[in-house]
């Protein structure tokens, strides 16, 4: 059972995290709110999503598991006004969620949550390097990158305490350093990855609105990335899979 | 669940038959380094290859990328998905990622246009062990082909398939004839999967089977076109034989090539004869059919060519070896030697600034004479293949050779080049490291850190302040 309310803001923000990465994913809910954890296709990334209830005007839940096609109400997202509610509400059945929207009454068919993959078991890394830095200069700085190359490093320095974004093309190059009170380390250690930029820009529209983002990197190991949005009441990882450099 | 997943093998060990196939897998599984080269798995359907690849990713720890042919497989979709997928390690700490790309044999559709191409490219550039999957190794595209080392898969002796459907009798408690399991086993030609999901269907709300309970299973076999030939030449019966012609898929006109082609084997002169008169009389039929467009014309030669050929062979019916029309393979053989002429003329063209029709008619012996002189250094410069060799030398052998010792040697030049570039690398590493390590000693005083914070605060000013105002100016 679901019956909830929501600002059109933060349901948007709740949809683009997840269908940056999906087209369909597994949503758990219970009284305590909403989360889902799933893996892109080529297994390269990975985004967990959790909103809390309070994150919602109105929330009344029972544990069930919904199986959403992202991409649908992606789709429908341009109607939804800027100051709408949303509200949803699960139909007995459990097949059908309708979504209500200034004047609009939307209902989406299911999916069996059998077809989806299985809820992926976060792995367990070991990143040395943790920090944070601006959503929307880390944001510009992947979309600068894009111009140039369709790989990035990411790398941070122990002595210097900066942190290094390289792209590198077949002619050009952009770099972008971080440090002072742009970078605000939690631990700061010896740290280099490569990565697609393809999944960074789809991360990083949704990263671009945070006000801070915590990344947490390795060598040749997996990024994380994690920021809160709808005032700290809903949180969002993202994990993504580096490169393998070329020699 | 049904049989068919349930029972499917988990490791490599449990792989029936098949055993060379499984030891070169384990072998290239242990060896692999991002330089080995993609296996390409063939075989019928229903013989384990795709279990083998699951077991050998469940072997080894690896984890596993599936793209079957019930994904859309546009050129896009396969570029993000493979491409990317195997150019990244494992998101979850595996060792390694495999990439099981299933049915390559199938990505002529209309969907899939680019794939080949896409699948291609992805193979070259690939840094995780790649497993394609096909089950006719001549369905898969050339530059596919090429890049991949062959793991051919056998149908599984009936012995086999025998034993272990006892075992999954014994399994799922249900008792089972010998007779039973032998029908089984026979009808389904060594295809595990077949005779599986048979004993599962015939096998669903019995706790015993006899013979009796497998031909519900059989009802919708089709007659091969072996049967049908066979047939005719061993004189069934006129209603079985159109039966098997019914049950058939092929066409006519194929269908009168293959039986044609049997006929020189018939021992009596007239009788030939007549069985010829009967196939050229079916062949006017099949003329009339398209030129009228009036199918229902198709099935007066169909029985002119079965039931008169067979009638013409009354009483002196005979089991022959039946062959594929011969007319297929030299065409096929024609087709491939026109192709091969004419990309030697293409390729030659462009080396000596000549018109491809003047190099086929008038310079191409005298390009062989260049050629014989050194074939090796001809077979380079106009990069050429053994066939276009065989063409030019007249001596397979010769062509061969002279292939190779191309071949060598680009490989030779690769490493060198690879190691060249990597000991450069390797040099401006160390001198990197050495700038920076003198840059720390500089300033000797004990005002080091700060010194060093100073140094690299300095440079990035001025790209700190270029970088941000490229992307505004490119993106607001």
């Amino acid at each position: 059972m679901l019956k909830a309310t929501i600002e059109a803001d933060i349901f948007r923000e709740t949809i683009d995290a997840v269908s940056a990465l999906v087209n369909e994913c597994r949503l758990h809910v219970d009284e305590k709110g909403i989360r889902t954890i799933t893996v892109d296709t080529s297994n390269v990334a990975m985004v967990s999503l959790e909103l809390s209830a309070s994150a919602f005007l109105t929330f009344a839940a029972e544990p069930c598991e919904i199986g959403l096609d992202i991409e649908k109400i992606r789709s429908m997202m341009s109607m939804i006004g800027k100051t709408d509610i949303v509200s949803l509400e699960l139909d007995d059945s459990g097949k059908k969620l309708k979504i209500s929207f200034g004047g609009y009454e939307y209902s989406i068919t299911l999916l069996d949550t059998k077809t989806i993959r299985k809820d992926p078991n976060a792995p367990n890394l070991n990143l040395p390097a943790t920090f944070e830095v601006p959503g929307a200069m880390f944001y510009d700085a992947i979309k600068a990158s894009g111009m140039v190359s369709d790989k990035i490093s990411l790398a941070v320095s122990a002595d210097t305490c900066v942190f290094t974004m390289n792209a590198e093309g077949d002619s050009d190059r952009i770099k972008r350093e971080l440090a002072g009170d742009d970078v605000h380390y939690i631990t700061c250690a010896d740290a280099r990855s490569l990565f697609s930029l393809d999944y960074l820009k789809d991360m990083g529209k949704s990263i671009g609105r945070a006000e801070k983002v915590q990344i947490r990197l390795g060598t040749d190991h997996p990024v994380q990335f994690s920021f809160v949005y709808a005032g700290g009441k809903g949180s969002v990882g993202y994990l993504l899979a580096p490169r393998i450099e070329a020699d | 669940m049904d049989w068919a997943e349930k029972y499917r093998p988990m490791h490599l060990a449990d792989i029936l038959g098949n055993g060379s196939a499984v030891r070169q897998i384990v072998d290239w599984a242990k060896t692999w380094t991002p330089d080995s080269r993609p296996l390409l798995f063939t075989g019928k359907p229903g013989i384990g290859k795709t279990s083998a690849a699951l077991a050998l990713a469940r072997d080894m720890g690896w984890e596993v990328l599936e793209l079957n042919a019930s994904d859309a497989r546009t050129k896009a979709i396969i570029e993000r998905v493979a491409g990317n997928s195997s150019t990244t390690t494992s998101l979850f700490g595996a060792g390694r990622k495999l990439i099981i790309i299933d049915e390559v044999d199938n990505l002529e559709g209309n969907a899939d246009r680019g794939g080949a191409r896409a699948i291609a490219d992805i193979l070259k550039e690939a840094k995780q062990p790649i497993v394609l999957i096909a089950n006719d190794a001549y369905g898969v595209s050339d530059s596919i082909r090429r890049l991949c080392d062959p793991v051919p898969f056998r149908a599984i002796g009936v012995s086999t398939l025998q034993k272990r459907m006892k075992e999954i009798c014994r399994l799922e408690d249900i008792a089972c004839g010998e007779d039973a399991l032998s029908a089984i086993a026979e009808s389904s030609a060594g295809d595990m999967r077949t005779a599986v999901n048979m004993l599962f269907g015939s096998s669903t709300g019995k706790t015993s089977i006899s013979a009796g309970d497998i031909n519900t299973a059989q009802k919708d076999e089709r007659a091969t076109i072996f049967d049908l030939v066979g047939g005719v030449f061993a004189g069934a019966p006129d209603r079985e034989l159109q039966k098997l012609s019914f049950e058939c898929d092929e066409k006519p006109d194929s269908v009168m090539q293959w039986i044609e082609e049997s006929i020189p084997l018939m021992h009596d002169p007239k009788r030939r004869i007549r069985a010829y008169g009967r196939i050229s009389r079916a062949d006017v039929y099949l003329g009339r059919t398209m030129r009228r467009q009036y199918f229902t014309l198709w099935r007066y030669a169909t029985s002119m060519m079965t039931l008169g050929v067979a009638s013409e062979n009354a009483g002196a019916g005979f089991r022959t070896r039946i062959m594929p029309p011969s007319r297929w393979k030299r065409m096929s053989t024609a087709k491939k030697q026109k192709t091969v002429r004419r990309t030697l003329a293409a390729s030659l063209a462009e080396g000596y600034s000549i018109p491809e029709s003047q190099i086929q008619s008038q310079y191409l012996d005298l390009l062989s004479r260049f050629a014989e002189k050194d074939p090796a250094a001809f077979c380079e410069r106009h990069n050429l293949d053994v066939d276009q060799m065989t063409i030019i030398l007249h001596d397979k052998a010769a062509a061969a050779a002279a292939v190779k010792t191309v071949q060598q040697a680009a490989k030779e030049r690769d490493m060198k080049v690879k190691k060249m570039a990597a000991s450069k690398k390797a040099e401006m590493r160390k001198l990197e490291e050495q700038l920076e390590a003198l840059r720390m000693q500089e300033p000797p005083v004990p005002e080091t850190p700060p010194a060093a914070e100073e140094l690299p605060l300095e440079e990035p000013p001025d790209e700190k302040k270029l970088a941000p105002k490229q992307a505004t100016l490119d993106f607001f």
